[in-house]
């Protein structure tokens, strides 16, 4: 089992190696590791990890994003699968494709059914539901208005007694259940990711006004033509019950996206620098190929955070959103600062100029050279406040040696 | 690579550890008590840098005695010479890890 964890984070740090070094990179650290004694095993293979980014940082780019236009059409590509891919994976087509809330949704908790029936709310635009009553498997069914999900647009697949559940796959659809000693057909499959009704029960079995009759009290949803926070019964004996209305809250598309931008965008700073280093003269190219570039990364992070969630079916998207955005914006900052700022290609045949011992008072750091002869980088090793990165332009006359 | 570039001290370490004959990188980390996150990357730049080289042993060798084949490293010229400038920098590092023939002739 051990030495299964172990080769695991070998072949784990070995991803960040490039193809053609991988082999050689893994059949090295597998045969040190021979050597180690198991107590020290596994703080042995983490130290991989930082033997890894050691030579992703240090190694050239890889060919396919050297080019500004490859780089450009890796990241669409990108974008691309992974918009496609969220699109065809159940949960995440569920998210993506949920309907819409009507405009003024709000439910109310606890009222008691007499109450719901004296709203003066127009019964097409309201429904109510009770507590569960019976269960299912795992599933807390509760009785509910037939047009409980009319009220909610929902669209249900036709059935006798239509069953609607909280979340599950939705190629269950269709299937039978015994509910309570009765056959229930499940109608429709909810994405408890868009929003959620209140109250603890999981399944809706949907029954005339009759059975539901039987509720004492419940919850009830309603279209209100404006935001209002309350909503008042007067009773024959002159008594008014007044019962606290909530908005339906959708966890939209738009917030997790703008809060994915937000979060990534504070966190930043604190993990790369936001300079794009000193560059004489505009170059407007360059402005519009790092827009392009986080223009691109934005639907990567969005499209593959939803793909993930869909794979594992574990809420880990709001997570997986911030992470990615923060690597994400940080590879594309990095990315600009090794590339020519007038061709775009990346810089390469990096340089160690200088000394590490004369930091302080010389220069110290690596070269970085554009084979088109556009000019040199310089970046210092210790970056502060009088020593940025430095681009050199080289004239027509050393064209000769390119 | 100038013969004068300075290394720090865990640099210079690493090179006097190959230099004594801990020629793989397990048997670096033993000598020096430096984790696998910094002899590994330390050995890479200093390879980047052509003061050692690396090679694989035969894959015979390694059989005959049942274990697998090591990946070895030695110093180059250029890394001796920047070796002899460390020691004059860090006069302990040879006496810490003394190379095999001097430990015979103690």
């Amino acid at each position: 089992m051990n030495q299964r964890l172990h080769l695991a984070l070998l072949r784990g740090a070995a991803l960040l190696v490039r193809a053609q070094e991988r082999e050689e990179w893994l059949a090295e650290w597998r045969a040190e590791l021979w050597y180690v004694r198991p107590r020290r095993r596994t703080a042995f293979c983490l130290g991989s990890f930082r033997d890894a980014f050691w030579l992703r940082r240090n190694g050239p780019a890889p060919v396919y994003l050297q080019s500004p236009w490859h780089c450009l059409a890796v990241l669409a590509t990108l974008a691309a699968c992974s918009a496609g891919l969220a699109f065809q994976l159940p949960l995440s087509r569920q998210f993506l494709l949920a309907p819409q809330l009507p405009a003024g949704t709000m439910t109310i908790s606890g009222i008691p059914l007499e109450d719901y029936r004296q709203l003066s709310v127009d019964p097409s635009r309201s429904a109510f539901y009770g507590p569960p009553r019976f269960q299912a498997g795992s599933l807390n069914v509760a009785l509910a208005s037939r047009n409980l999900f009319d009220v909610l647009n929902v669209p249900l697949a036709p059935a006798i007694a239509p069953l609607v559940i909280a979340s599950g796959d939705p190629r269950l659809i269709g299937q039978h259940l015994t509910v309570a000693g009765r056959t229930a057909q499940i109608a429709a499959i909810l994405s408890e990711n868009v929003w959620q009704l209140p109250g603890p029960a999981n399944a809706w079995l949907l029954v005339d006004d009759q059975t539901l009759a039987t509720e004492s009290w419940g919850y009830a949803v309603a279209q209100m033509n404006r935001p209002t926070t309350y909503v008042s019964v007067l009773h024959t004996a002159g008594s008014v019950n007044r019962f606290i209305c909530v908005p339906l809250a959708e966890r939209r598309l738009l917030i997790a996206f703008l809060m994915m931008i937000g979060v990534g965008g504070l966190v930043l700073p604190a993990v790369t620098s936001l300079s794009l280093g000193e560059y004489p003269g505009s170059h407007g190219r360059r402005w519009i190929f790092l827009a392009a570039k986080f223009a691109f990364v934005l639907p990567i992070v969005l499209f593959g955070s939803l793909d993930l969630f869909s794979l594992i079916a574990i809420h880990l998207e709001a997570h997986a959103m911030i992470v990615g955005s923060v690597i994400g914006f940080r590879w594309v900052l990095i990315d600009q600062r090794r590339r020519c700022p007038v061709c775009l290609r990346t810089l390469t045949n990096p340089t160690t100029i200088g000394e590490p011992s004369r930091t302080l008072l010389e220069w110290y750091g690596t070269e970085l050279i554009c084979t088109k002869g556009h000019g040199l980088l310089h970046v210092p090793e210790l970056r502060n406040s009088y020593s940025e990165q430095r681009w050199l332009r080289l004239d027509s006359s050393w064209s000769g040696l390119f | 690579m100038a013969a004068e570039t300075k290394l720090s001290h865990t640099a210079a370490m690493i090179l006097q550890a190959i230099h004594a004959g801990h020629g793989y990188g397990f048997s670096v980390m033993e000598m020096t008590g430096l984790p696998s996150g910094t002899v590994y990357p330390a050995m890479r730049r200093l390879e980047r840098d052509e003061l050692i080289r690396s090679q694989w042993e035969k894959p015979s060798i390694a059989e005959a005695e049942l274990r697998p084949p090591r990946k070895y490293y030695k110093l180059t010229r250029a890394g001796k010479a920047t070796l002899d400038a460390s020691q004059k920098r860090y006069p302990l590092i040879a006496k810490l890890i003394p190379a095999a023939e001097e430990v015979e002739q103690a």
